[in-house]
């Protein structure tokens, strides 16, 4: 029956069904209607922007898939490697979290935590102690054990114990450990425990409600399990230069900045699930028209990033565009310390005066979607009942006449030229400020180079910058805390507003996951109406393949899963 | 000569120590460190910065730095890439000997068509073809590298399928001496037109001045066939020219590269300084430069030599 549901959900997502009669095959096959209206939501905005979810469907396996990525992957090291493009390269095909989101599920459940190498999840009472039970018998593919001593040496290459006043152990590595702060600072892990090879015990000083959610975040996540013996052999970087892991993938080659190569694993633990096709090769094309002239030419079956004026052509011409709602947000953060901005009446004026769905129709050509919630769409507190106020130039003009600004004011925006996830900066934010300027706010455009940028905004905006932009978002839960929590270093716009802490602190704090997500959704509504975060748009990630692909599933997350792809010949 | 050759060797060391020098410098100076591209998003947090850059030793007094680095460096040692976390050599050398294949292609073009060009434009001075030729080369000289690139491939490889569009071997197919050569036709082509246009002009401008010569004029009394007159007597002649402006042309090609490696997918030395730098990988970066310089310093006492060799005028002076 799944495979039914599968073909009727493939020709809905492809338009060859309606939404009337893909509701009625489903019933026939016995889905239940709230399955159904899952399904039609999971759908729903992808074909809003219309484009269709996967390529062509069919069993079967073999072949060899070029990709053709937008830039470099960097290390081969799940502690160390921190771009998405490295996880979706190579990672995540060769390495295994403990947990997994189920990204390639076409009926889009983007926020269900699936076991993988966990067997299952026990929370205690007080939701201070997680145990983690293993599935057994897997090894590693250099045919070592995957069991609960590896997964402790794994965390312990991240995990600082230096604060909690004990000695580090040798493989702790002090970039992944920067990488990851983001988790295990939160988290308050104090005590690791290993009771037996099946079972990992780990006790937190406090609850910690993202914590689940937040292993799969891989880029810069937390649980890729590589083989502790790889590293006894070779040391750090042995790892990145023989990556082992637990994968349906296995490591064959790379040439850094040009081309990798990963092989199917004939030994992967679950058969079930084991990969498709025989062999992977990513290129690193980091020129869009060479992408194009690539996938044109035959050289490659999947391009990344595709410039999106290319879009119909490609269509036109046989080529198949898929994208997906995932956790991006690209955002604006106002800088509170600039006299204009520390009136309410302003900064609403300034997000009414920005037409976020000309942005993302018109500019974007419907690669985007108008973002609603200080959430990514994937993330499961994300809600389109914020109640952000709607693009309407004639108000926000009256709001800032009311506010003292008549004649508006001066003011900086400082973007990159380009970057991770930034989709098109130069021309979105000449966009924003062309719609300001309907409204009287005279907006100059201060562009930087991305580490540059990375460097000039990590360090919070100064007098002078009314404005900043970046891209990120995850699935997981946790993520309004990294801009809007007033003592976080990602409140580059020195957001004061002490109520946000609050909300944050008993989100956080939950034993019941539904108070949690209650508790960001009410993060979102006072963002809502306080706008220090403008959430502009959610990308859609638009990805090009060729006919021949087959089970091409888009991503519901920065991550991708290839198990289940392969090439027809 | 043999001093000359001495004098210019020995200058090399201390032109390779100030280039980098100048290069470590000038990455200091540029905001963002490696720890920065690193960490990337989590580079927001300070005190995970601080950390990696004292990991990476970056906290320490630049001299001390560069002195450690030129250390290592003399010992044939360069480091671990901090983008990739592999030994700069590993990435560098490949990449050095793709980029020599894609110059050598280039220079073959440049070297061949440029000079035919050249001697049968001065031959049919301002003839349609002559005129033709030049407009050619002007366009050649002035259009952007990558654009031509994108041209060509969009031609000969998306729409008349000859030839492909990506890469120095096949992806799919077995590394071949004929895949690379298949595969070196367009971007050495792309890579090569600026110097092609540029030997041409020169060698038409050096032959239009010898064959009004008088000993052209002498070999032509003597009743000499036409092709002596042109290739033993006129090109000869211009040959110290030539060779001056193609040793030129070699150092062009190979810094030049960059364009026509990130169009055509050619992964050589020009695209992993361009990578290195938005990574920050100052000691890959630091290589490369290196790499590159001394490559650029030696072609170019090579052509110096090579003409002095001869136009043995010259060697007296």
């Amino acid at each position: 029956m799944a495979q039914k549901v599968d073909d009727a959900l493939n020709d809905f997502v492809h338009g060859r069904l309606s939404r009337r009669d893909f509701v009625t095959r489903a019933a026939a096959l016995g889905l239940a209607a709230p399955t159904i209206a899952a399904l039609l939501q999971g759908t729903a905005a992808a074909a809003e922007a219309g484009f269709p979810i996967t390529g062509p469907m069919e069993e079967g396996s073999g072949g060899t898939l070029v990709v053709g990525q937008e830039s470099n992957w960097d290390v081969l090291d799940p502690c160390l490697g921190t771009g998405a493009v490295t996880w979706r390269t190579c990672l995540y095909q060769i390495y295994e979290s403990l947990v997994s989101r189920d990204m390639d599920n076409p009926a889009g459940l983007v926020d269900e935590i699936v076991p993988r190498i966990t067997k299952s999840i026990d929370r205690s009472a007080d939701g201070k102690t997680y145990t983690f039970h293993l599935q057994p018998g897997i090894t590693f593919s250099d045919g070592t054990p995957f069991d609960a001593d590896a997964v402790a040496w794994n965390v312990q290459r991240q995990w600082d114990q230096s604060k909690l006043g004990r000695k580090n152990p040798p493989q702790f590595d002090t970039t992944a450990a920067a990488v990851r702060s983001w988790f295990w600072t939160p988290a308050q892990l104090v005590n690791l425990r290993t009771p037996d090879p099946e079972t990992v015990v780990f006790e937190l000083a406090a609850p910690f409600a993202p914590f689940v959610s937040g292993m799969p975040e891989s880029g810069l996540g937390t649980m890729g399990m590589s083989s502790p013996e790889v590293w006894k052999k070779a040391g750090t970087p042995g790892i990145a230069a023989h990556p082992v892991g637990t994968g349906p993938f296995l490591f064959e080659s790379q040439t850094p900045g040009d081309q990798l190569s990963i092989v199917k694993n004939p030994k992967y633990w679950n058969p079930a699930a084991a990969a498709k096709a025989d062999k992977i090769i990513f290129k690193a094309l980091t020129d869009p028209a060479t992408r194009v002239a690539a996938l044109r030419g035959g050289d490659v079956h999947v391009i990344f990033a595709p410039p999106a004026q290319e879009l119909a052509s490609l269509q036109r011409d046989g080529f198949i565009v898929t994208a997906r709602p995932n956790p991006h947000l690209w955002y604006l953060q106002l800088n509170a310390n600039e006299p204009y901005f520390k009136d309410r009446r302003v900064r609403q004026a300034f997000f009414m005066a920005i037409n976020r769905a000309g942005m993302a129709k018109r500019l974007l050509k419907g690669t985007a979607l108008p973002a609603i919630s200080v959430n990514g769409r994937t993330c499961p507190s994300w809600t389109d009942q914020a109640g952000y106020p709607a693009h309407d130039p004639a108000a926000a003009k009256k709001l800032l006449a009311e506010a003292g600004f008549p004649n508006g004011f001066d003011t900086v925006f400082q973007i990159p030229t380009g970057g991770s996830g930034e989709i098109d900066p130069v021309p979105m934010a000449e966009w924003i400020a062309a719609d300001a300027a309907r409204i009287g706010i005279r907006v100059k455009l201060r562009t930087m180079e991305w580490i540059s940028y990375l460097h000039a905004w990590a360090a919070g905006m100064p007098a002078g910058i009314g404005m900043n932009q970046q891209s990120w978002g995850m699935t997981s839960i946790y993520w309004p805390n990294l801009p809007l929590r007033t003592t976080s270093v990602l409140n580059v716009g020195h957001q004061p507003d002490k109520r946000f802490d609050v909300l944050l602190d008993e989100a956080n704090s939950a034993i019941d996951e539904k108070v949690a997500i209650a508790n960001y959704r009410a993060v979102d509504v006072l963002n809502a109406q306080e706008l220090w975060l403008l959430p502009i748009v959610n990308d859609l990630a638009p990805v090009v393949i060729s006919p021949k692909v087959r089970n091409f599933v888009h991503s519901s997350d920065w991550w991708w899963d290839f198990k289940k792809v392969w090439v027809k010949s | 000569m043999l001093l000359y050759a001495g004098q210019r060797l020995a200058a090399i060391v201390p032109t390779l120590i100030g280039v980098s020098i100048v290069t470590f410098g000038l990455l200091h100076l540029v905001p963002g460190g490696p720890a920065v591209a690193m960490l990337g998003m989590a580079a927001s947090d300070p005190k995970a910065v601080a950390a990696v850059t004292r990991e990476l030793g970056l906290d320490r007094p630049l001299p001390t730095q560069y002195w450690l680095w030129l250390r290592r460096a003399l010992g044939g040692d360069f480091g671990m890439s901090t983008e990739f976390h592999v030994p700069v050599s590993s990435l560098l050398f490949p990449k050095l000997e793709h980029t020599l294949i894609l110059t050598a292609g280039s220079l073959v073009y440049a070297i061949v068509i440029g000079t035919i060009l050249g001697i049968t434009t001065a031959l049919y001075h301002r003839s349609l073809f002559d005129r033709l030729a030049m407009l050619f080369t002007l366009i050649g000289a002035s259009a952007p590298v990558f654009w031509i690139g994108l041209l060509l491939s969009y031609l000969f490889a998306i729409k008349l399928r000859l030839l492909p569009a990506l890469g120095m071997t096949s992806v799919l197919g077995p590394p071949t001496v004929l895949s690379v050569l298949e595969h070196l036709i367009l971007p050495a082509f792309a890579n090569a037109i600026i110097a092609l246009a540029v030997i041409a002009r020169i060698v038409r401008s050096a032959m239009l001045e010898a064959l009004v010569q008088p000993y052209v004029l002498a070999a032509r009394a003597r009743g000499l066939p036409r092709w002596r007159q042109v290739v033993v007597h006129a090109f000869r002649n211009v040959l110290p020219d030539a060779i001056n402006i193609t040793g030129l042309q070699v150092g062009f090609l190979f810094g030049g590269a960059l364009f026509v490696e990130v169009v055509f997918g050619w992964p050589g030395l020009g695209y992993l300084i361009y990578s290195s730098i938005q990574a920050r990988d100052y000691v890959t970066m630091q290589a490369a430069v290196l790499i590159v310089s001394g490559v650029f310093v030696i072609v170019n006492l090579a052509a110096d030599l090579a003409r002095l060799a001869l136009d043995p005028r010259e060697a007296r002076r």
